[in-house]
C-alpha cells in the first residue's frame, strides 16, 4: 500500500512539474507594447535549416540598422521566431498562430510550398504581411496577402536555359535529378518548358527522397541517357553537393547546374563545384552595405533576402503611418503594390499585383572556396 | 484565444489517435511502428470521400468512412502480418511507415506530392458555416473554431468511452489474456490470432478516426504529414502517459503537446537563446525532458487501470455456481478420449513413436516416464500444439489431429502447462474469468448491441469465478496480479483456471512439481476431485511416485516415446525392471 | 548492350551501398541480441564520430590516420558513455522494449539537434576532391567505398572471431543466449554490455569514417545509416553474424536495382515492399530466427 501511495505522489510530482511548466510558460509577458513584431520562419529540415540561419544572419543586421533610425513610427522591430519544425503544415500552422495570436506579428517572411500554401488563408484571416523565400508558383494563390521575395521556379529554369544558350551553345540536351516533393516535381517541368524554348531537350529525369542514402543508381541512369548537362533540383543543403560529387565520381564531365538552393555554404566550400557547374541565385551588388556583402560570403545568398525582408517591412511600415493608415497586412501589401518599384540598399524589385515579383537574379560559379559572381541579370532584363 | 483553441483542437485528434494506439500496443502488446499510417489512411480517405463523394453536409460521414478506411487497412496488413505468433509484427508496420509517404506521392487518387486542399470544413446538413462564421450569443460570440474544437472535443470524449468500454469488457480482457500469453488463451478455446485482429481493427478504426477529424480540422492532407516523426511522436504520447492506461495515452497526448508549445515560450521569450537555435534547441530540450521523465517512470506515468473485483457476502447460492462442478451430466462411461499409434519426430528423432493414450470420464491416468520419453509431447499432439505426422485421436467421434488447439479446447479438452503460465498481468480472479467458455462480453459488437446481456452474463460469470476461488482457496488473492502471487499459488490458479473452463478431458502436466510437500494434499485433493465428484477424465503427467500411486487409476509407463508398460499403480510401480530402467534415468521422488 | 550488362554498374553500387550499411547494422544486430534493444542512439555515436573526425582533422590540424584513431576512440567512448550514463538505468529497471526504443531515438534527436544548433547544418567536408577509383563493372567506386565493403566483412570476420574465441566475447555471447542463465553461472552482465557496447560503437565509427570522407558531415547524416541499418537486420534476421550482413546486401541490391528497373521515385516503395514481401514468404528473416521481442515486451 504504501508502495502505491509513494507511486502516486511521484506520479503526481512529474504531472505538476510539468503542469506547472506549461502554466508558467503561458504565465509569461507575450507582448509587451511598444515595439513592432516581425515574423521570422525557422526550421530543422536538411536544407531550409541552412536558409534559416542565412536569413536570420541577413535580418539581425537590418534590424540593428532600422532600430537605430526609430524602428517603425519610432518603435523598434522585434523579431519572432516561427519554427517550422521539419517543414510540416500542421506543426507551422500550430507557430503562426502563436505568432499571430500572442506575439501579434505584422509581417512574416517564411517558406515551404506545403507550409506557405495550407496556411495561406490563416495569413489572410489575420492581416498580416507575409514574404515568401518560396520559389513554388502556387504560394502566392493561396493568399491575398502574400508576396514573392524569391523568384519563382520558372524564372529560375529561363534564366538557367537562357545561360547554358550564351555560355554552353552545345549544350542540346540536359536531364532533371529532382527531389520527389511538390516541388521538385515543379520544378522539373518548369524546367522542361524553359529549357525546350530555347531547343535544349530533356532527355531523362529522376526522383529522389529528401535526405537520399545515396544518388548513384540515379544518376547512372540519367548519365546513360547522355545528357549534355544534368539540373539538379534538390529542397537544398548537402544534397547539391551529394549530386555534384556523385556524377563526377562516375565519370560525367557535362555541365551541372542548380538553382538558389545552390547558394549555400555546402558548396561553396565544395572542390568539385569549381568545376562546369553553375547555379543561378541573387548578387551581392557593389554598392550594398559591407556587412551584407560579408554575411552573404559566409552564410549563403538567403541573408540577403532576410536583410532586405527587414527593410521592406519598415520602409513600408513609415510610409503606412505616413499615411495616417494603421499597421495592418491589407495596407502594407496596398503600399507595397502601389510602390510597385523598389530599390533596396541591395537589389531593384518589381512587386506585382498578383504577388510574383520580378528581382535580379546572378549567375555564380564556384572558386577558391567562395561563390563567384559572372554576371547579373538586373529586374529590368527579366521584366 | 485563436492559438489557444487550435492547440486544444490538434490534442483533441491527437489524443483519439493515441486512443486507438493504446488498445493496439498497450492493450493488444502488438509491437507496432506504423501508426502514422492508419491516421493517414483515415485522414486521405476523409479527404478523398468529402471532396468527391459526398455532398457538403455530411462531416461526420466522411469521418466514419476514414475509420472505415483504416479499419480495412488494418485488416489487410494484420491479416499476414498476425500469422505466426505476430513476432514480425513490428518489422511489417515498420516498413510500411517507410514506404507510406514514398506510396502516396506516386499515387495518383491522393494528390501526389501536393496532396489534397480543400477539404470542407465540419458541416451538419444545413448548417455550412465558411471560415468567417460567427454566431453572436449576446455574451460571448462562438466562432468556427470553437465549434471545432467542441466537435472534436466530443469526439474525443466519444472515442475515451468507447476505448474505455472496450478496455474494461471481457473482451479487453481477453485481448490481455492473449497479449500476456497467446498460446495459453489457445489452450482455453480462443483464437488469438482473430483476437489480434479485431483490437488491430477496432485500434486502427479509432485512429483512422482522429486522422479524418484532422483532414477536416486542417482542410488540408499531404504525404510529409504521416511519416515516421508522427509516429515517434505518437509514440512518444504513448509511453509517457503509460502504455496500458488509457487515462494515461489521453494525458500523455495533452502533456507532450503541452511540453512542446510550452518549450515555444520558455525559447521564443525566456532564456535568451540565439534566434537561429531556436528550433533545433526545441527539438533537442524536448527530447531530453523526454529522457528524463521516462528515467523517472520508465513504465509511463500511469500504470494500467485493473477492475477491483469485491469479494461477495458468503451467500447460499444455486448449485449449478457452486466451483467449477459439472454443469452437465457426465456422458455414460466409456471411453472418451482415445489415441492410439501417435507419431511426432522432431529432425531425424522420434519424440513420440507409436504411444496411445485412452481416457475415461471418472478415472485418472497417469503417465510416468523419464526426462525426454515423450510425454508432454503426447501432451502436445492431443491438444494440438503440436502437429502429429500420424496416428489417431479421437474425443467421442471427433478426431483432433490436425486440428488447431483451440478447436480441440472448445471440444472440451483443457490442459495445464508444465512451467504453469499464469497470464501474469491479469489478476487472479481475472486468470479464472477469461477461462470460463461462452461470455457473450467477448464479441465486440455486442458490447454496444447488447451491453444489458453482456452485463447479466458478467454477473453470472462473477459469482462462479469467485465459486471456484474459494473452492480452491484464492479468495484472499482474488485481486492480486499473477505475477505477484507465490509459485504454489500460480500452480494453484493453473488448477483452478482449467476447472473454470469446466472440461470434460483434463490434460495436466505435472500439476504438483515444485510444490512444498506440506500443501501435496490440497492439490491431490482437487486433482481426485476432478474425477471423483465432476466426473471427469484426467490425464496427469507426473514424476512423484507417492502422488502416482494416491491418485492414479491407470498408470502408463513411457520411454523413448513409446508405452512401455500400463496397468493398476500396484503392477507398474512394482515392477522392479521397469523401475530399474527408470530409475537408470533419474531420481524418482518418494515424498 | 545487353539488358545484363546494363544491369551491372546498379549491381556493384548495389553492393557497395549494401556492404556499407552492413556495418551498422552488424552493430544494431549485436546490441539487439545481446542486450534485447534496438538502438536508434548508435545515430547519435554515428554523429559523434563523424563531426570528431571533422574537429581533429580540419580543426585541430591532426593527420588524416591520427584522426580516423581518434574518431574511432571517440565513437567507442561515446556507446560506452550513453550505456552508462542512460541506458543502464532503463535496463536495470527492464524498461520495455517501446520504452528502450523511445529513449534511443530521443538521444539521438537531441544530440542531432544539438549539433545543428552550435555548428549549424551546413555540410563540412573532410576530403572535398574527388577520391581515387577504379572503373568496375561499369562504373567507378571509389576509395572510401572499397574501404567501406573491406571493413564490413573484416568486421563480419573479426565479430566472428572475437565471439568466439576471445573471453569477453564468449561472454557477450553467453549473455545473449541467455542472460539468466549467464547470471547463474556468474557472468558480469554489466560487464558484457559494456564490451558490446563499445564493439558496436567501435563498428558504427568505421561506418562513420568513410562516409564522411566520402561526402562529409552534417547533422543529418545519421539517419540514414540508422534506419538502412534496422531494415537490413529485418531482411536478414539476427540468425547468424552473417544474417544482417546478407540483408543489408540485399537491401542495398534491391534499393539500386528498384532504380534500374523503375522510375527512381519508386526506390523506396520498392525497396522496402521487398522488405514486406520477404517477411510474408519467411517472416524469421532470410537468413535466419528472428526473435524481436526477445525479453522485453
Amino acid at each position: 500500500m504504501t508502495a502505491q501511495l509513494s507511486g502516486l505522489w511521484r506520479r503526481a510530482a512529474v504531472v505538476g512539474l510539468a503542469l506547472s511548466i506549461v502554466l508558467l510558460a503561458g504565465l509569461l509577458p507575450a507582448a509587451a507594447a511598444g515595439d513592432v513584431r516581425i515574423g521570422i520562419c525557422q526550421s530543422t529540415a536538411q536544407g531550409p535549416a541552412t536558409f534559416s540561419t542565412a536569413l536570420w544572419k541577413g535580418a539581425e543586421l537590418a534590424l540593428a540598422d532600422v532600430n537605430s533610425h526609430g524602428g517603425i513610427g519610432g518603435q523598434p522591430l522585434r523579431p519572432v521566431p516561427v519554427d517550422v519544425g521539419n517543414n510540416d503544415p500542421a506543426q507551422a500552422r500550430l507557430s503562426l498562430n502563436k505568432a499571430i495570436d500572442l506575439d501579434k506579428i505584422t509581417s512574416l517572411v517564411c517558406w515551404g510550398t506545403n507550409v506557405m500554401v495550407q496556411n495561406g488563408p490563416l495569413i489572410d484571416d489575420a492581416d498580416i504581411l507575409a514574404f515568401t523565400t518560396s520559389s513554388g508558383t502556387k504560394v502566392v494563390k493561396a493568399s491575398k496577402l502574400t508576396q514573392q521575395l524569391e523568384a519563382v521556379t520558372s524564372l529560375y529554369c529561363k534564366v538557367a536555359a537562357a545561360e547554358i544558350k550564351r555560355q554552353y551553345p552545345a549544350v542540346k540536351t540536359f536531364a532533371v535529378l529532382y527531389v520527389n516533393y511538390e516541388f521538385g516535381i515543379e520544378l522539373r517541368d518548369k524546367c522542361e518548358e524553359e529549357f525546350g524554348k530555347k531547343g535544349i531537350r530533356l532527355v531523362a529525369s529522376e526522383g529522389h527522397p529528401n535526405a537520399p542514402p545515396d544518388l548513384r543508381s540515379q544518376l547512372t541512369k540519367l548519365i546513360d541517357a547522355k545528357p549534355d548537362a544534368i539540373y539538379l533540383a534538390p529542397i537544398g543543403g548537402g544534397t547539391v553537393a551529394l549530386g555534384i560529387r556523385t556524377a563526377r565520381e562516375l565519370g560525367y564531365k557535362g555541365l551541372l547546374t542548380t538553382y538558389g538552393a545552390g547558394d549555400t555554404p555546402d558548396i561553396y566550400t565544395l572542390k568539385l563545384a569549381e568545376d562546369n557547374f553553375f547555379y543561378v541565385s541573387h548578387a551581392t551588388p557593389p554598392g550594398a552595405p559591407e556587412a551584407v556583402k560579408r554575411a552573404t560570403e559566409k552564410y549563403g545568398g538567403y541573408t540577403l533576402m532576410g536583410y532586405e525582408y527587414v527593410w521592406l517591412v519598415a520602409r513600408l511600415g513609415n510610409e503606412v503611418l505616413k499615411n495616417g493608415q494603421k499597421l495592418t497586412g491589407n495596407a502594407l501589401v496596398a503600399q507595397l503594390r502601389k510602390d510597385r518599384d523598389i530599390q533596396t540598399p541591395v537589389n531593384r524589385y518589381v512587386f506585382q499585383d498578383d504577388g510574383y515579383t520580378i528581382r535580379p537574379l546572378a549567375i555564380f560559379t564556384i572558386e577558391r572556396g567562395a561563390r563567384k559572381l559572372q554576371h547579373v541579370l538586373s529586374a529590368s532584363d527579366l521584366e | 484565444m485563436a492559438y489557444l483553441i487550435d492547440v486544444l483542437t490538434l490534442t483533441a485528434i491527437l489524443a483519439i489517435a493515441v486512443h486507438g494506439y493504446m488498445l493496439i500496443k498497450g492493450l493488444g502488446g502488438m509491437l507496432h511502428l506504423g501508426h502514422a499510417v492508419f491516421y493517414g489512411i483515415g485522414a486521405y480517405a476523409s479527404a478523398i470521400i468529402s471532396t468527391t463523394l459526398l455532398p457538403p453536409g455530411y462531416f461526420p460521414a466522411s469521418v466514419m468512412a476514414g475509420a472505415l478506411a483504416a479499419g480495412v487497412g488494418a485488416l489487410l496488413i494484420g491479416w499476414p502480418a498476425l500469422q505466426d505468433r505476430a513476432r514480425y509484427f513490428m518489422i511489417v508496420t515498420f516498413s510500411l511507415q517507410l514506404i507510406f509517404v514514398t506510396l502516396v506521392i506516386n499515387l495518383g487518387f491522393t494528390g501526389g506530392p501536393d496532396g489534397l486542399s480543400s477539404i470542407p470544413r465540419m458541416s451538419f446538413g444545413p448548417w455550412q458555416p465558411n471560415r468567417h462564421w460567427a454566431l453572436d450569443l449576446g455574451v460571448a460570440t462562438v466562432g468556427y473554431p470553437d465549434i471545432k474544437l467542441l466537435v472534436v472535443v466530443g469526439f474525443a470524449a466519444f472515442s475515451y468511452w468507447f476505448c474505455s468500454r472496450i478496455v474494461h469488457s471481457p473482451y479487453g480482457r481477453l485481448i490481455r489474456a492473449v497479449r500476456d500469453d497467446e498460446r495459453v488463451a489457445e489452450a482455453f478455446g480462443r483464437d488469438a490470432v482473430r483476437a489480434r485482429l479485431s483490437i488491430l481493427l477496432i485500434g486502427a478504426a479509432v485512429t483512422g478516426m482522429a486522422g479524418g477529424l484532422f483532414a477536416h480540422h486542417f482542410n488540408y492532407v499531404g504525404p510529409s504529414q504521416f511519416g515516421l516523426d508522427l509516429t515517434m511522436l505518437m509514440l512518444a504520447m504513448l509511453i509517457l502517459g503509460g502504455q496500458c492506461s488509457l487515462a494515461g495515452a489521453t494525458f500523455g497526448a495533452v502533456l507532450m503537446v503541452g511540453l512542446l508549445e510550452a518549450l515555444r515560450f520558455v525559447l521564443d521569450d525566456g532564456l535568451g537563446v540565439p534566434f537561429h537555435m531556436i528550433a533545433h534547441l526545441r527539438q533537442a530540450i524536448f527530447s531530453i525532458i523526454l529522457i528524463l521523465v521516462l528515467a523517472l517512470r520508465p513504465r509511463g506515468l500511469f500504470p494500467e487501470t485493473l477492475a477491483h473485483h469485491r469479494r461477495p457476502a458468503a451467500t447460499p447460492r444455486p448449485a449449478r455456481l457452486t466451483g467449477c462442478a459439472r454443469a452437465l451430466e457426465p456422458p455414460a462411461s466409456g471411453e472418451i478420449l482415445k489415441a492410439s499409434g501417435l507419431i511426432k519426430h522432431f529432425g531425424g528423432l522420434a519424440a513420440v513413436d507409436g504411444a496411445g493414450v485412452s481416457l475415461r470420464p471418472g478415472r485418472i491416468v497417469a503417465i510416468i516416464g523419464s526426462n525426454g520419453a515423450g510425454k508432454t509431447t503426447v501432451f502436445n499432439l492431443l491438444s494440438g500444439f503440436e502437429r502429429a505426422d500420424a496416428g489417431a485421436a479421437h474425443v467421442g467421434a471427433v478426431s483432433l489431429l490436425g486440428r488447431r488447439p483451440a478447436e480441440i479446447a472448445r471440444l472440451g479438452v483443457a490442459r495445464t502447462f508444465q512451467d504453469v503460465r499464469i497470464w501474469p498481468r491479469l489478476t487472479v480472479i481475472e486468470n479464472i474469468l477469461v477461462s470460463r467458455r461462452h461470455q457473450p462480453g467477448e464479441t465486440p459488437a455486442r458490447l454496444f448491441v447488447s451491453p444489458r446481456l453482456v452485463a447479466s452474463a458478467e454477473r453470472i460469470n462473477l459469482d462462479a469465478a469467485w465459486a471456484v476461488l474459494e473452492r480452491f482457496g484464492l479468495a484472499e488473492k482474488a485481486n492480486q496480479l499473477g505475477s505477484d502471487v507465490s509459485y504454489a499459488q500460480r500452480k494453484m490458479l493453473a488448477l483452478a483456471r482449467v476447472c473454470a473452463f469446466d472440461p470434460t478431458v483434463l490434460l495436466l502436466d505435472e500439476p504438483t512439481s515444485g510444490v512444498d510437500p506440506r500443501r501435496l494434499d490440497v492439490f491431490l485433493d482437487h486433482i481426485r476431485a476432478f474425477a471423483r465428484a465432476d466426473q471427469r477424465a484426467v490425464c496427469l503427467i507426473e514424476h512423484n511416485m507417492s502422488v502416482v500411486r494416491e491418485l492414479a487409476d491407470w498408470v502408463l509407463y513411457m520411454d523413448g516415446g513409446r508405452v512401455l508398460a500400463a496397468g493398476t499403480p500396484a503392477d507398474v510401480l512394482g515392477d522392479d525392471v521397469l523401475m530399474r530402467r527408470y530409475l537408470g534415468h533419474r531420481e524418482p521422488v518418494m515424498a | 548492350m545487353s539488358i545484363f550488362q546494363s544491369a551491372l554498374p546498379f549491381l556493384a553500387n548495389g553492393l557497395s551501398l549494401g556492404l556499407s550499411i552492413a556495418l551498422a547494422a552488424l552493430a544494431m544486430a549485436l546490441i539487439w541480441r545481446v542486450v534485447g534493444m534496438i538502438d536508434f542512439g548508435l545515430g547519435a555515436v554515428y554523429l559523434v564520430s563523424a563531426y570528431a573526425l571533422l574537429g581533429l582533422h580540419t580543426a585541430l590540424g591532426f593527420s588524416l590516420p591520427l584522426a580516423i584513431l581518434g574518431a574511432l576512440a571517440c565513437g567507442i567512448a561515446a556507446a560506452i558513455l550513453i550505456y552508462g550514463l542512460v541506458y543502464r538505468h532503463f535496463i536495470r529497471r527492464n524498461a520495455p522494449l517501446f520504452v528502450m526504443v523511445l529513449v534511443g531515438l530521443s538521444l539521438f534527436l537531441a544530440i542531432e539537434n544539438l549539433l545543428g544548433a552550435a555548428l549549424s547544418s551546413q555540410k563540412f567536408y573532410v576530403i572535398d576532391a574527388l577520391l581515387p577509383g577504379v572503373d568496375v563493372l561499369g562504373t567507378r567506386l571509389n576509395v572510401a567505398q572499397f574501404g567501406k565493403m573491406a571493413v564490413s566483412l573484416a568486421a563480419l570476420a573479426g565479430i566472428a572471431f572475437f565471439c568466439l574465441r576471445t573471453a569477453p566475447g564468449t561472454m557477450i555471447l553467453a549473455v545473449a543466449d541467455n542472460k539468466r542463465l549467464a547470471l547463474g553461472v556468474g557472468i558480469d552482465v554489466d560487464h558484457a554490455y559494456v564490451w558490446t557496447y563499445g564493439l558496436a560503437g567501435l563498428m558504427v565509427s568505421a561506418a562513420a569514417i568513410p562516409d564522411v570522407a566520402e561526402s562529409g558531415v552534417d547533422p543529418y547524416v545519421a539517419l540514414n545509416p540508422v534506419l538502412l541499418a534496422l531494415a537490413a537486420i529485418i531482411i536478414g534476421g539476427l540468425g547468424s553474424f552473417r544474417a544482417p550482413v546478407l540483408g543489408a546486401v540485399l537491401l542495398g541490391l534491391a534499393f539500386h536495382l528498384a532504380v534500374w528497373l523503375f522510375p527512381a521515385s519508386w526506390q523506396e516503395v520498392i525497396a522496402y515492399g521487398l522488405v514486406v514481401a520477404v517477411l510474408i514468404v519467411r517472416p524469421q528473416g532470410l537468413f535466419g530466427a528472428f526473435h524481436a521481442a526477445r525479453e522485453r515486451a
